[in-house]
């Protein structure tokens, strides 16, 4: 049986590729048998599922608050849309 | 109202400036490359706004340019600026396993109502200060693959890493990030 460690990164490598059928059932069965990495895995997924959630509401969420263009920049970019538009 | 911006471009700048850029400054954290990016979303929109089709709102349309904007600047850095620095990230779970890989900070138990969850913006603050607090190769690594959701082959591509240096730091980003929100956010609502 491997170490909690090892079953975290099995379980971080099942989230971007197909795990062999002894990995699956190495991790599957130290699961059963660990509360502590069966919880990390469930935090594991809704960590990814958070961050799914995060893209998806991209346009809604309020990134960087205290932050804003420039009236610098806001100009300029004008200014390049204004040369684009008649060319 | 939204077919006239469309025909307005320098209105984009006044309505949507401001987001795309702390997106992009969320993403990048370089204020002069974001800027520059706006820019480019923006003459990218201007060109191809023929091809609109209003199936999605502007903004939503304006962003996915964007977020391919941010994906080709990070691959063009990648490739100036080659690096591994594994080292950096290798010694980051030490916290948290013992040697004989056993749990030294125990996970925590969440509850929590997603529902509620997502629309609370502290939380979703509390998420970007998490990824800012991932050193940048880890973040740039994790936000490829979670946020873009590019295969963990094609981050690998773009950020120049091998298979197994790529597999690390994707495990070490998900544990700290699991971590950092335990500690600063379910251990403090509980």
């Amino acid at each position: 049986m491997f170490s909690c460690k090892q079953a975290t990164e099995l379980m971080s490598v099942s989230l971007d590729s197909k795990l062999s059928l002894y990995q699956r059932f190495s991790l599957r069965f130290h699961l059963l048998m660990c509360k502590l990495c069966s919880r990390c895995w469930q935090q594991m997924l809704f960590v990814r599922d958070v961050m799914h959630k995060c893209s998806e509401r991209a346009e809604e969420i309020d990134f960087m608050p205290d932050h804003s263009l420039s009236p610098e920049a806001c100009e300029r970019i004008k200014n390049s849309l204004r040369e684009h538009k008649n060319t | 109202m939204e077919q006239n911006h469309i025909l307005d471009p320098e209105a984009w700048v006044d309505q949507h400036g401001d987001a795309l850029f702390r997106y992009a400054l969320f993403r990048i954290q370089d204020a002069q490359a974001a800027e520059d990016l706006v820019q480019e979303t923006f003459l990218a929109a201007l060109r191809g706004k023929d091809s609109f089709a209003g199936r999605s709102s502007l903004r939503t349309w304006l962003f996915g340019i964007l977020k391919h904007k941010i994906i080709d600047h990070i691959r063009k850095i990648s490739r100036e600026r080659p690096e591994e620095d594994i080292e950096n990230v290798a010694n980051l779970a030490d916290k948290t396993f013992d040697e004989q890989g056993v749990w030294k900070s125990q996970p925590a138990k969440w509850t929590t109502d997603p529902g509620l969850l997502f629309q609370q913006q502290e939380f979703w603050e509390m998420l970007q200060y998490c990824l800012s607090e991932l050193p940048p190769r880890l973040n740039q690594v994790f936000t490829l693959r979670e946020l873009d959701e590019l295969s963990a082959e094609e981050v690998r591509k773009i950020l120049q890493v091998s298979p197994t240096n790529g597999g690390v730091m994707l495990h070490r980003a998900r544990m700290r990030l699991r971590e950092c929100l335990e500690i600063n956010w379910f251990d403090k609502k509980d």
